[in-house]
């Protein structure tokens, strides 16, 4: 069997106020839904490694193939629960946890 | 050498009403996002603050340029405007409210964008295409409604605009098309590779999508500060002092 490919994405965020890790999780899966639906969802293997609220980074695995998909439904997240206006920016993308922590984080 | 492509943004509302750290605050993400030239919309009478926040900002590596967006219904009116204003500003552009201005503002030499809405986007036709093809006029495509509109409309939007951008594309007549969120705040800006990675929701190619940020709004900004040299005669004409050699 072959196995995945996976890339790590490294992003930053600017929120009106603070966002907790949930919310922020919740966010991304609604946005993934809303645009690629239950089917494209699960082709993404979406898995959050680290958010941190004080710094407002954070970085998250998903399959090499739908890396675009992930691009995208960060784009397009405009507003967290309570009214929170955010916007996303991927700082970079590595095939490695310890060079995407080295070189972005 | 490689060079990396310096992406633009043409369209940047800002509150001049605000104070002008607030205002350079918003400027500067911009340039943190990766932006190598901002259009800033200014009203006629703030130029002073512009003025201001350009020296303060500007650099080498960020550049700032004002603009003006004129809507119009008659032909008349707008040649009026252009009259007033076009020295004034850096880049014009026209958000015409039916054809027959369309057609105009693409013949005339003075506007250099041409503002095209999603609801204007249906009058959108081959002749059209052929003349801002011939007038190599770019027209400008605006990306916030996709970003912030939700579910139904979105996807009714998505069909529209990825049909438009398939008619442009596979036209004979290809001409320059620029993409813009239109941020006014900072929660409505975005990097230009995630706008990037929005037009494959639209079938866009990679590459078209990259020259849409970069190449095209470049090559409309550097036709524009030409337009309004003194030195440069037309195209590719320019006029050399005697004793300077370039």
């Amino acid at each position: 069997m072959k196995l995945e490919k996976h890339r790590y994405v490294v992003f930053k965020y600017y929120a009106e106020n603070e966002i907790t890790k949930e919310e922020f999780i919740k966010g991304l899966w609604n946005s993934i839904y809303e645009v690629f639906g239950c089917k494209g969802a699960s082709e993404t293997g979406l898995w959050i490694i680290e958010f941190n609220k004080n710094e407002k980074k954070g970085i998250l695995r998903c399959d090499l193939k739908s890396l675009i998909k992930i691009r995208v439904a960060l784009t397009l997240i405009t507003e967290l629960p309570r009214n929170n206006r955010i916007m996303f920016q991927i700082l970079g993308i590595s095939g490695t946890i310890k060079k995407a922590k080295e070189k972005f984080y | 050498m490689y060079l990396l492509p310096r992406f633009y943004e043409l369209n940047v509302r800002v509150n001049f009403e605000e104070n002008l750290n607030v205002i350079m605050d918003k400027i500067l993400i911009f340039k943190e996002l990766g932006y190598y030239g901002i259009g800033l919309k200014v009203p006629s009478n703030k130029n002073k603050i512009f003025n201001d926040l350009k020296n303060s900002v500007e650099d080498k590596k960020f550049k700032i340029y004002s603009r003006l967006d004129l809507k119009g219904k008659s032909v008349a009116g707008l040649k009026k405007s252009l009259k007033n204003f076009r020295l004034k500003y850096d880049l014009i552009g026209i958000d015409p409210q039916n054809l027959d201005v369309c057609h105009w503002a693409i013949r005339d030499s003075r506007p250099d964008i041409i503002i095209l809405n999603e609801d204007k986007t249906k009058e959108f036709r081959y002749t059209t295409s052929k003349l801002l093809s011939a007038h190599e006029k770019c027209v400008e495509i605006s990306l916030k409604s996709l970003i912030f509109m939700h579910f139904k409309r979105k996807s009714k939007l998505l069909r529209h605009l990825s049909n438009k951008l398939k008619f442009i594309l596979k036209s004979k007549a290809f001409f320059l098309i620029t993409m813009s969120p239109t941020a006014g705040e900072i929660y409505e800006m975005r990097a230009p590779r995630d706008l990037m990675s929005l037009l494959y929701l639209l079938n866009v190619p990679e590459d078209i999508a990259m020259k849409s940020m970069s190449y095209y709004a470049e090559y409309i900004v550097q036709k524009a500060l030409n337009k309004k040299d003194p030195n440069i005669v037309s195209e590719n004409i320019r006029i050399i002092p005697k004793n300077k050699s370039e």
